[in-house]
């Protein structure tokens, strides 16, 4: 048996969802989560949008420890074009226990409908504390910026987008539940799929 | 059915260990290995650091040369580095992380971390006739830290990189099967709470 192993897949169909859930999750014993996606939000005010990733469980709090139970910070390479990819500015989360910077194309803009292109994001899931604290998770995500109304419906080459984020507070708490919703959209349209792998450790 | 399988692993119990190294590997019947690092900042105060992966030497013996190539901060320009050794710029390349002022918007709160995958190929033979006889891998990862902050951490920070490294250590034939790999942090120690995973592609 492969230790790469399925933890759940999702795709939305008959109408469109405001988020998509995975509950009921035991990854106690896989080192890392590797998870897919193509996700078309609605958003359409401004031609992209952002996944926001809240571990509904497995969240640290106020421990006084640095490992507040703040939003995760990111910083990723990917901006409006390639003369100046890599100048993208940090992503500040301000919204305890959510996960931002997950993007889609988050830097990018002038663009009609490039939401839902593939997007992957590698949660590292390590089993020690920190010294006396709790346990860190890290997340590395990194995903392409997506299409122009039509191919080649922009002028605007797009960079792939690379993001470090941590996770909302230490903690020793296994993750159990992830939920996934658009930042800026409403909804996620039919469609939209998302994949969970976990890396196996024995 | 070929697919992938967990090796080995080690997750640092305490903060007072530097290398890490996985002796007696047994590689036979992967095609490649994929390493995991979930690593915690190391450093009090702001300091060089690097990571320094050895392979087949213990600690890091062969270090004559390698030659790392990535996209990091900044990209979109493409660096190539030469450290002459077989180490991980920490100011550009790989980026391990640390805690310390000169990341943190606030230092006596911040934690620092990082994460990389490595995947390094498992050749039998040399290519190229045997002219190229050198292992190499190639990574992606970086760092971020948990400060929430006017200034943000990006640009002074945080990074992202991709990169390849190739080890400047030949082999004259046929490759050897690798037996041993090191992760030594350069200065300081793998803080409690790091980890690393390896994994492989089964043939």
């Amino acid at each position: 048996m492969t230790d790469f192993r399925s933890l759940g897949t999702h795709e939305v169909s008959g109408s469109a969802v405001a988020s998509i859930s995975f509950t009921g999750l035991n990854v106690t014993d896989y080192s890392v989560l590797e998870i897919h996606w193509q996700l078309f939000s609605d958003y359409d005010s401004v031609a992209y949008d952002r996944v926001r990733l809240v571990p509904s469980s497995g969240t640290g709090g106020a421990s006084g420890d640095g490992g507040t139970n703040n939003s995760g910070v990111s910083w990723g390479i990917g901006t409006s074009n390639t003369t100046s990819v890599g100048t993208g500015n940090s992503i500040n989360g301000t919204t305890n226990n959510q996960i931002i910077g997950m993007c889609i194309a988050d830097f990018i803009s002038d663009a009609s409908d490039w939401t839902g292109t593939p997007g992957k994001a590698i949660i590292y899931n390590p089993t020690k504390e920190v010294e006396s604290y709790e346990r860190d998770i890290t997340v590395y995500c990194e995903s392409t910026p997506g299409f122009g109304s039509g191919w080649g419906g922009s002028t605007d080459n797009k960079d792939v987008t690379y993001t470090i984020v941590t996770w909302p507070g230490r903690t020793d708490n296994s993750i159990s539940s992830l939920t996934f919703s658009p930042v800026n959209g409403s909804n996620w349209k039919v469609g939209s799929w998302i994949a969970v792998y976990g890396y196996y450790q024995e | 059915m070929a697919g992938l399988k967990f090796i080995t692993k080690h997750e640092f119990a305490n903060s007072t260990t530097a290398r890490a190294s996985f002796t007696s590997m047994n590689v036979s019947g992967y095609s490649w290995l994929r390493i995991f690092i979930s690593g915690r900042g190391t450093a009090s105060a702001d300091a060089s650091m690097r990571m320094r992966m050895g392979i087949n030497s213990d600690p890091w013996s062969n270090t004559s040369g390698g030659r790392e190539w990535y996209m990091g901060k900044d990209a979109g320009n493409y660096y190539a580095n030469n450290y002459n050794q077989n180490e991980f710029n920490s100011d550009m390349g790989l980026g391990f992380p640390q805690d310390g002022s000169a990341w943190s918007y606030n230092s006596s709160t911040n934690k620092s971390m990082g994460c990389w995958q490595i995947d390094l190929p498992l050749p039998d033979q040399a290519a190229e006739g045997g002219q190229v006889t050198y292992y190499q891998l190639g990574y992606s990862g970086g760092f971020s830290t948990n400060v929430n902050g006017a200034t943000g951490l990006g640009r002074q920070s945080g990074r992202v990189v991709q990169g390849g490294f190739r080890w400047s250590t030949s082999y004259s034939s046929d490759m050897v099967a690798v037996t041993e790999l090191t992760f030594d942090i350069d200065n300081n120690n793998w803080r409690q709470g790091s980890a690393i995973y390896i994994y492989g592609f089964e043939t």
